[in-house]
C-alpha cells in the first residue's frame, strides 16, 4: 500500500508555516514552486522495496514535524568560533538563511569572486535556470523540489573568468534551533579559466540545538571551460540530526573539479553527489570518508556522468566503522556512446572495527562507449592482527596502535587534498 | 636476565617448543642455530608475546635490572616498554603510517611508561637523524610509510634503527641475515655492534654461521624438535656449518 507524501506530519508541519513568508521572491520561482506543490501534494513515499532508500530508511522522518525558521537573529553563537577559519572568508549560513560574513581576519585571494545574496543571488539563479531546475538521476528528487520550494535567502558564488583566487571561501551552514528543517541554497559558477577553492562545514551539534532538526541543502556548481574548483564538506552532526544533500557539478571542457566529503554521520545522513562531465577533457575526483562511531549512520551516493571524449574520473571513499554504525556507498558511473577514450577508477575501502557496524556498498558501472578504461572495486576489512602486534612490540599500547592504523588507513584519501586550510578543517575532523 | 625453562608452546593446535630451557645473563650474546621448523621464530613470538602463539607450560622470568616479571604475563607493548625488542624476521608493512611518526611515537611511549620527559619533535629528528647515519640510512627514509616499498635490506636496517631508537635490555634478532647481501649485513651487524654492552643481552637466531662472524656470540646453542640439544661456544657454530645438523641426532 502507498502512502502519499502529503498527509504525513513531515510535509504538513512546515508547509502550514510557509504561508505568506516568500513574498519577495521573483515571480519565475513563484511559478516553478506552484507546479512542484502539485508535485509533492501528489508524491508517493519510497517504500522499504524501493533501491534508492533500500539502506537507509525515511520511515522515522514521515513520522516527524518540523518547522521552518523564518527570521534569523544574525548573532554568532560563541560556540561557532572555533570552526571559523583563519585565513578564509567565513560565511555564514545560519538556520538556512544567508547571514553574511563574520570573517576575523583581513582574507586575500580573492581577486575576482563575487557573492551574491537576496535579489542578486535570484538573478543569477534566474539566469542558470537550466541548472536550478535540472533533476540529475542521482538526485533524490523529492528533496530537491522540497529545497526548491522552500529555500530563503540563497547564496551565489561568481568567479570571474580568467581569475584564480588562491584564497578559501568557508561557508559555515549552521543549524542552531531544534525541531527545524532548513533548505540552504548555493550557485556557485566558476567562470572561464578561472580558479576557486571552496570549503562547507555543516554543523548540527546537540550542543547548540539540543533537538532534532533536519538539513536539506542544494550545491550547484558550473565549471566553464578551464575552470577549476577544489571543493571540501565538512560535516559534524550530532545523531539526533538527519542531513539530506545535493551537490551536483556541470563540468565544461577541459574544466577540473576535485571534491572531498567528510562525515561522521547523523541519525539519517546522505550525500548525494552528481557529476556530469559534458565537455572533452574533463576531469573529476571524487573522494569521501565516513568516520561513523555509536548509531551514527552515513549514506553517500555518487553519480559520474562522462558524455563527452576524454574525459577523466577518480573516486576514493574510505568509511571506518565502530560500534553500531552503519555506512552505505553507492557509487554509480555512466560512460555514454560519445565518450571514448574516457578513464574511470572507483574504489570503495572499509575497515569494521566491531561485530555489530554494518556495511552496504555498491560500485556500478555502465559503459556504452567502446574505447575506454574503467575499473571499480569495494573491499571491507578488519584491522590486521599483524600490524597491530608489529606496532606493540614497539611499545605502542593496543588503543594507540588501532589509532595509528586508522588514522593510516585514513591517510591516503585525506592527503587528496591540495588546499593546506582545507586539508587542516577535514584533518581536524 | 632471561631465565626460560622447561616451555612448552603451541600455534594453531601444533605444539612446537617440547620443554626449552635457556638462561641469558647481562652482558651476553647467544646464537639459536636450528633447521626449519626447528621452533627458532616461535621462540622469539613468544618472548614478544604475539597472541596467535600460547604457552602451553614452563616459564619465562624476565629482570632487565633490579625488577623482575613474569615476562608472559605481560601486554606485548609492556614487555617492548620494559626493554624487550624483536627484530623481525620479515618487518610487518603499516601503509599510511609515516616512519618517523611511528619512531617518535615508540620513544615516547617508552618515556611515559617510565615517567621520563618525552623528547619534542625537533630534538627526536636530531636523534633519529644520528642513529640514522650509523646506519647508513637515507633521510628519505623516515618519510616514507613504515617497510611500505621497502627493499628486503631496508626493511632489515629499519629494525635495527628502531632497535636503535629503542635501545632495548634484551633484543631478539630473528633471521636478521636473511635476505640481505654482503654489504648490508655488513652495515647492519655494524649497527648491532655499537648496541652491545655491559648491562643488555642479545639472542641472534640464524640459519647460518656467516652473520656469527659480524656479531660475535658468547654461546651458541642448537635447536631441534623444540628443545635446545646442544650449547657450546662460537666454535658450535663453525661445527654446524660444516657438517649440519644430522650428527647431533643420535
Amino acid at each position: 500500500m502507498t502512502q502519499l507524501l502529503a498527509s504525513t506530519p513531515f510535509l504538513a508541519s512546515f508547509k502550514a508555516s510557509e504561508s505568506g513568508a516568500f513574498e519577495d521572491i521573483p515571480l519565475w520561482l513563484k511559478e516553478a514552486r506552484r507546479i512542484d506543490a502539485c508535485w509533492l501534494d501528489s508524491f508517493e513515499l519510497p517504500s522499504f522495496r524501493d533501491e534508492e532508500w533500500k539502506y537507509t530508511p525515511l520511515t522515522s522522518l514521515w513520522r516527524r514535524s518540523f518547522d521552518l525558521v523564518e527570521r534569523l537573529d544574525g548573532v554568532i553563537p560563541e560556540q561557532l568560533k572555533p570552526f571559523l577559519i583563519d585565513g578564509a572568508r567565513n560565511v555564514l549560513v545560519l538556520n538556512g538563511h544567508y547571514a553574511g560574513e563574520v570573517s576575523s581576519l583581513p582574507a586575500e585571494g580573492f581577486a575576482g569572486v563575487t557573492l551574491l545574496s537576496g535579489g542578486a543571488a535570484y538573478d543569477v539563479f534566474k539566469d542558470g535556470r537550466q541548472y536550478f531546475s535540472a533533476v540529475t538521476r542521482n538526485d533524490a528528487e523529492l528533496f530537491c523540489r522540497l529545497n526548491r520550494q522552500f529555500l530563503q535567502d540563497p547564496l551565489a558564488i561568481l568567479v570571474k573568468p580568467g581569475t584564480t583566487a588562491q584564497g578559501l571561501v568557508h561557508i559555515l551552514n549552521v543549524v542552531t534551533s531544534p525541531g527545524v528543517v532548513v533548505f540552504p541554497r548555493i550557485f556557485i559558477r566558476v567562470g572561464q579559466g578561472a580558479a576557486l577553492n571552496v570549503l562547507q562545514s555543516y554543523l548540527s551539534l546537540s550542543s547548540l540545538t539540543g533537538g532534532p532538526q533536519l538539513n536539506v541543502p542544494v550545491t550547484d556548481i558550473v565549471l566553464e571551460a578551464g575552470g577549476g574548483l577544489e571543493y571540501g564538506e565538512r560535516h559534524l552532526q550530532s545523531v539526533g540530526s538527519s542531513y539530506i544533500g545535493a551537490v551536483r557539478v556541470w563540468q565544461k571542457s577541459d574544466s577540473s573539479f576535485k571534491s572531498m566529503m567528510s562525515t561522521t554521520g547523523a541519525g539519517i545522513f546522505r550525500s548525494n553527489i552528481s557529476v556530469m562531465l559534458e565537455g572533452a577533457g574533463a576531469s573529476a575526483q571524487i573522494n569521501g570518508l565516513h568516520d561513523l562511531h555509536a548509531e551514527a549512520h552515513a549514506d553517500s551516493h555518487t553519480f559520474l556522468e562522462h558524455l563527452a571524449p576524454d574525459t577523466k574520473s577518480d573516486q576514493l571513499y574510505k568509511c571506518i566503522l565502530y560500534d553500531a554504525a552503519h555506512s552505505v556507498f553507492n557509487g554509480r558511473v555512466f560512460v555514454r556512446r560519445d565518450a571514448q577514450k574516457t578513464s574511470s577508477y572507483q574504489l570503495n575501502k572499509n575497515l569494521l572495527l566491531s561485530r555489530e557496524c554494518r556495511v552496504d556498498t555498491k560500485p556500478q558501472l555502465e559503459i556504452m562507449a567502446d574505447d575506454v578504461k574503467c575499473t571499480h572495486g569495494a573491499t571491507i576489512s578488519q584491522l590486521d592482527e599483524e600490524q597491530l602486534f608489529y606496532l606493540q612490540t614497539r611499545a605502542v599500547g593496543r588503543e594507540d596502535s588501532v589509532g595509528m592504523l586508522v588514522r593510516g588507513f585514513m591517510d591516503d584519501v585525506l592527503s587528496t587534498v591540495s588546499h593546506p586550510l582545507i586539508r587542516k578543517a577535514l584533518m581536524k575532523g | 636476565m632471561l631465565k626460560i625453562k622447561d616451555l612448552f608452546a603451541s600455534v594453531e593446535g601444533t605444539q612446537i617448543l617440547k620443554g626449552l630451557t635457556l638462561q641469558v645473563n647481562p652482558g651476553e650474546v647467544h646464537a639459536i642455530m636450528g633447521p626449519n621448523g626447528s621452533g627458532k621464530s616461535t621462540l622469539s613470538k613468544i618472548l614478544a608475546g604475539n597472541p596467535q602463539y600460547t604457552v602451553d607450560s614452563g616459564s619465562v622470568e624476565y629482570d632487565p635490572g633490579g625488577r623482575s616479571f613474569d615476562l608472559l604475563g605481560l601486554e606485548p607493548d609492556v614487555r617492548a616498554k620494559e626493554g624487550v625488542f624483536l627484530a623481525f624476521q620479515y618487518p610487518v608493512e603499516v601503509p599510511g603510517v609515516p616512519t618517523s611518526m611511528f619512531l617518535r611515537a615508540a620513544y615516547n611511549a617508552v618515556c611515559r611508561h617510565h615517567g621520563v620527559e618525552e623528547m619534542d619533535p625537533m630534538d627526536f629528528d636530531v636523534f633519529l637523524h644520528e642513529k640514522m647515519k650509523a646506519l647508513d640510512m637515507d633521510d628519505k627514509f623516515i618519510d616514507r610509510a613504515v617497510n611500505v616499498d621497502f627493499s628486503g635490506g631496508e626493511k632489515k636496517r629499519n629494525e635495527i634503527l628502531q632497535m636503535a631508537v629503542l635501545n632495548p635490555r634484551l633484543a631478539v634478532l630473528d633471521e636478521t641475515d636473511s635476505g640481505l647481501d654482503v654489504d648490508s649485513m655488513k652495515i647492519v651487524s655494524s649497527g648491532v655492534n655499537k648496541l652491545r654492552n655491559k648491562t643488555n643481552a642479545m639472542i641472534v637466531i640464524t640459519h647460518y654461521q656467516r652473520l656469527l662472524n659480524y656479531i660475535k656470540p658468547d654461546f651458541v646453542h642448537v635447536l631441534l624438535k623444540g628443545r635446545i640439544i646442544k650449547s657450546g661456544g662460537p666454535e658450535l657454530a663453525l661445527e654446524v656449518e660444516n657438517r649440519g645438523y644430522d650428527w647431533l641426532v643420535k
